[in-house]
């Protein structure tokens, strides 16, 4: 446990050394409240936090973090110094919260048959598994049997707690949490909403506004805990979801599509902010997230799950994803068209190029190297705008291929 | 809610977080909001009730009170609904929320209270001011100045119906009596009744109006015969009292008959005076004429003067407006809330509680479900109804069916808590219960009585008396323990859903809530 704390501090100085303020605050807040600081050193973490959010608001400029990185400095000396006594902090359990075993589903409709072919996996603490596939492949419908909103056909998914088996579904989703891509209107402000959603969940008053502010900063929404539902963007209207489903504490967090209405900074942070919950020392969470933003899923994922046509093809770890498909695939794109790579690459060994709306994909066995793929584009006077190689990402799975 | 948080004091904000923070089931029920408003707005109505200008000259009729209550109605309905919206946003359980024991049983109160708590806000207020014009003046003495108005009418000829022409007093007397229109048995008589009285009629206008055939004349004109009241009972015609409550029941009232009587036939100048300065005292009580010419009234009545040489003509309307205002007055003062029937409080609570069930039931399930419910508990009661009524089963088959439909599903329920998978049936089964519970006691007394003769079994018996003619029958008494049978019954299902089948439909209703879906 020593060592994850110097970990941590470690990590807080490279954030500070880069003037990563906004990561630097937020690891301060994880560190006070993982290792459970005294209140005082608590506040003042919240405060910083404060003090980023209200900068960020006015604009993106240095100035507006006046004095910020003083004071991120200063108290970095305070938690250093700081001794933690790490009770209640127990070292991370490998049981899974959830065991889904061979479940499947069938859907029979007079128009569309769809079929969920079975599937096995472990909702372990701290881990984050990511559920991707093109649209109508069955991860909406794997999440939500795994959130018990839908019952499979066969198979049976067993959820454990502190050392029991549950089985009452009254009593699992009391621990797991379910966004759905339609998130439901909530009423009043959202702090308010926020803190009845802690109050149901057993956190009375004064350990409600403590998990309130905690989440509120730490998800980086002070600048909105007053707004209401008409008056929140998409994107934070999510946001707020997200912090209304954490400030609880749940066990498994089951997020469907969680980055279709965020930009591309904000799915950034989301991600680096689930990653971190997850890694949680006084309650690590399961996360299991569908996404079509591939690359960035995978940075984050312990585990991939591929689904295609109702069929896992890929379930597992992104290293074994490695070891199974060794063949090549680039994406490129650039100003050339289907038949210059074509007569370029004519000769390599098991060469196929799709071509998609805005790309090129270019699959060949791994005899091939991008090296030599860039040397013959540069010789060809062919000028690339984007590459990517995607021969250990799961992205590959997209194409006609697979 | 912002809204109502925004207007509402310091204490109720800090006292609206602590219960979000600490009893959020009860927060979200948002009694605490309820409570306040309710009471805020009961007392600004109760003081707008005590401020509210009334005198015996204007004393507010009843019709007005109610139209009070009714604008204050508005208010208080808006702040229902208002609550009621607010009420079923907050839905803890479907959150998967934490519960204690029992939650359910202050969950219902509370909702029953929320109901009927704005729809009393008006009550207080009304109230208040139907005493207030019921004070205007005491019982007695309101009732002696009816009487005095009723008898000085006679001196004051304003109304052409208070008189009637009769050829001498014996007449006259002997229809007051009435009795000869009791006695006779004859077609006829009626109809000569009639004739003779269209020409009394003709000739009391004549002499009324100083017109016609009596122009230059001056007989006498007698109280009109076949009611005890005049302008009081005008007015108490035409409401949804009984005559004698609006009119002081002097129909029934021989020392007034007498009275009148003497009035008439005594022709004594100094009861006329008395009268006449009695009669001017109320009008100016009641109205807002400040002077009487009395003097004139008097000759007036000397030479049996009526309308056209009547020089007080300007009195009608303020005769008028006095026997209106006793006439309101006395009406309020039997209108008042203590004496209203009990039956329509009763009818009120039970309509909340039915009201209350459904708002339950929609905060228990999905509201398609409880649509889905409706329609399918209408419909199956129609053609039940229908089958019933054109077979002449005289409720027979409703009743039956009802009891074995309950009886049925009350075993199915009990399935519910091994299902593995959500099922419309048994979210069904659990509404057709949680709308039927409360009512199976009164629903099996009322099969047994209708099917079996309940009440004629031996055991009620010791109930029959034997008759003037003899017959051995059920008495009244009989009739008073039947009535205890039903309410007994209606109790017991009432209090048997407050603390058994609310508490059984709802660890149900949980349990549906959480189970998977198959779609």
């Amino acid at each position: 446990m020593e060592y994850i704390f110097h970990q941590r501090l470690e990590e807080l100085d490279l954030c500070l050394k880069n003037e990563d303020l906004n990561r630097g605050t937020i690891r301060m807040l994880d560190l006070s409240y993982d290792f459970n600081f005294p209140e005082e050193l608590k506040r003042e973490c919240l405060k910083l936090r404060e003090h980023y959010n209200r900068g960020k608001n006015l604009g993106s400029t240095k100035n507006n973090f006046t004095g910020l990185k003083e004071k991120s400095l200063e108290l970095q000396q305070k938690l250093k110094a700081y001794i933690p006594l790490y009770s209640g902090i127990s070292e991370r359990q490998d049981e899974a919260f959830a065991t889904v075993d061979s479940i499947r589903k069938k859907y029979k409709s007079r128009l569309h048959n769809f079929e969920f072919q079975t599937i096995s996996l472990k909702l372990k603490p701290g881990k984050i598994i990511g559920l991707v596939g093109e649209n109508g492949n069955g991860k909406t419908t794997l999440l939500r049997m795994i959130c018990g909103d839908l019952a499979p056909d066969e198979g049976e998914i067993v959820y454990h707690f502190d050392g029991q088996n549950f089985r009452n579904w009254l009593d699992i989703k009391k621990r797991i949490a379910f966004i759905p891509q339609r998130i439901e209107k909530w009423y009043g402000s959202a702090e308010n909403q926020l803190s009845f959603e802690a109050a149901i969940k057993k956190f009375k008053a004064p350990l409600n506004s403590e998990k309130v502010e905690f989440i509120i900063h730490r998800l980086g929404l002070s600048n909105f805990r007053e707004l209401q539902w008409s008056q929140l963007s998409s994107g934070y209207k999510l946001r707020f979801e997200i912090a209304m489903n954490l400030v609880w504490d749940p066990r498994v967090l089951i997020l469907d599509e969680p980055l279709a209405n965020l930009d591309l900074q904000a799915q950034e942070l989301l991600l680096q902010d689930l990653r971190n919950l997850a890694n949680s020392l006084r309650n690590p969470l399961s996360i299991i997230l569908s996404s079509q933003q591939l690359h960035e899923v995978e940075t984050i994922a312990d585990q991939i799950i591929f689904l295609k046509n109702g069929r896992a093809v890929f379930n597992g770890p992104l290293s074994d994803f490695e070891q199974l498909d060794k063949s090549q695939t680039f994406e490129l794109n650039g100003k050339f068209n289907y038949q210059d790579l074509q007569k370029l690459l004519g000769d390599w060994k098991d060469l196929k190029i799709e071509q998609s709306a805005s790309s090129f994909l270019i699959h060949c066995s791994n005899e091939h190297k991008k090296e030599e793929l860039f040397l013959r584009l540069i010789n060809a006077k062919l000028e690339i705008e984007y590459f990517r190689n995607i021969s250990n990402s799961t992205k590959k799975l997209f194409s006609d291929k697979y | 809610m912002n809204f109502i948080l925004k207007i509402s004091p310091a204490f109720l904000k800090k006292f609206d977080q602590y219960l979000r923070q600490n009893q959020a089931w009860l927060w979200s029920t948002k009694i605490h909001l309820n409570l306040y408003f309710t009471l805020l707005l009961s007392l600004i109505f109760i003081l707008l009730g005590l401020v509210y200008s009334t005198s015996p000259k204007d004393p507010i009729s009843t019709e007005d009170q109610n139209f009070f209550f009714g604008i204050l109605f508005i208010p208080a309905t808006i702040l229902l609904g208002y609550f009621v919206y607010s009420m079923s946003i907050y839905n803890p359980d479907k959150k998967a929320g934490y519960r204690f024991r029992y939650q359910e049983f202050f969950v219902l109160i509370i909702y029953y209270f929320t109901f009927s708590l704005p729809l009393l806000i008006p009550y207080p207020s009304s109230w208040i001011l139907s005493h207030r014009v019921a004070q205007l003046e005491e019982v007695d003495i309101l009732e002696k100045q009816a009487e005095v108005f009723e008898l000085g009418a006679y001196f004051f000829p304003s109304k052409k119906s208070n008189y009637m022409y009769y050829p001498n007093d014996s007449i006259f007397l002997e229809k007051l009596d009435g009795e000869n229109y009791r006695k006779s048995p004859e077609k006829d008589y009626y109809e000569q009744i009639r004739i003779q009285n269209r020409a009394w009629q003709e000739m009391r206008d004549s002499i009324f109006n100083h017109k016609g055939v009596f122009k230059n004349e001056r007989p006498k004109l007698y109280f009109e015969d076949y009611l005890g009241s005049y302008d009081l009972h005008s007015y108490a015609g035409s409401s949804f009292y009984p005559s004698y409550m609006g009119g002081f029941n002097f129909e029934n009232d021989e020392s007034f008959k007498r009275r009148k009587k003497e009035i008439v036939l005594q022709n004594d100048n100094k009861l006329a005076k008395k009268y006449i300065e009695q009669f001017a005292e109320i009008i100016k009580t009641y109205s807002y004429v400040e002077e009487v010419n009395m003097e004139q009234v008097f000759a007036d009545y000397l030479q049996n003067n009526y309308f056209s040489s009547y020089s007080q003509r300007q009195l009608k309307t303020a005769i008028a407006k006095t026997g209106f205002n006793i006439y309101q007055i006395r009406k309020t003062q039997l209108k008042r809330i203590g004496s209203w029937n009990l039956d329509i409080y009763k009818g009120l609570a039970l309509c909340l509680f039915c009201i209350t069930l459904i708002f339950q039931v929609f905060k228990n399930s999905h509201w398609k479900q409880l649509l889905r419910s409706i329609l399918f508990i209408g419909l199956f009661y129609t053609v039940v109804l229908v089958i019933d009524a054109s077979s002449n089963f005289n409720s027979h088959l409703i009743l039956s069916i009802s009891l074995i439909f309950s009886l049925i599903l009350s075993i199915l329920s009990i399935k519910g808590f091994k299902l593995k998978k959500f099922s419309t049936f048994y979210v069904q089964t659990n509404i057709f219960l949680n709308f039927i519970s409360p009512f199976l006691p009164i629903l099996f007394l009322a099969y047994l009585d209708v099917i079996h003769d309940f009440f004629y079994w031996p055991m009620f018996d010791e109930y029959k008396e034997t008759n003037s003619l003899g017959d051995y029958i059920y008495g009244r008494a009989h009739g008073h323990i039947r009535d205890l049978y039903f309410n007994i019954a209606f109790w017991l299902g009432i209090m048997s859903y407050v603390f058994f089948w609310n508490s059984y439909l709802k660890s149900l209703y949980l349990r549906y809530w959480s189970l998977p879906k198959n779609s």
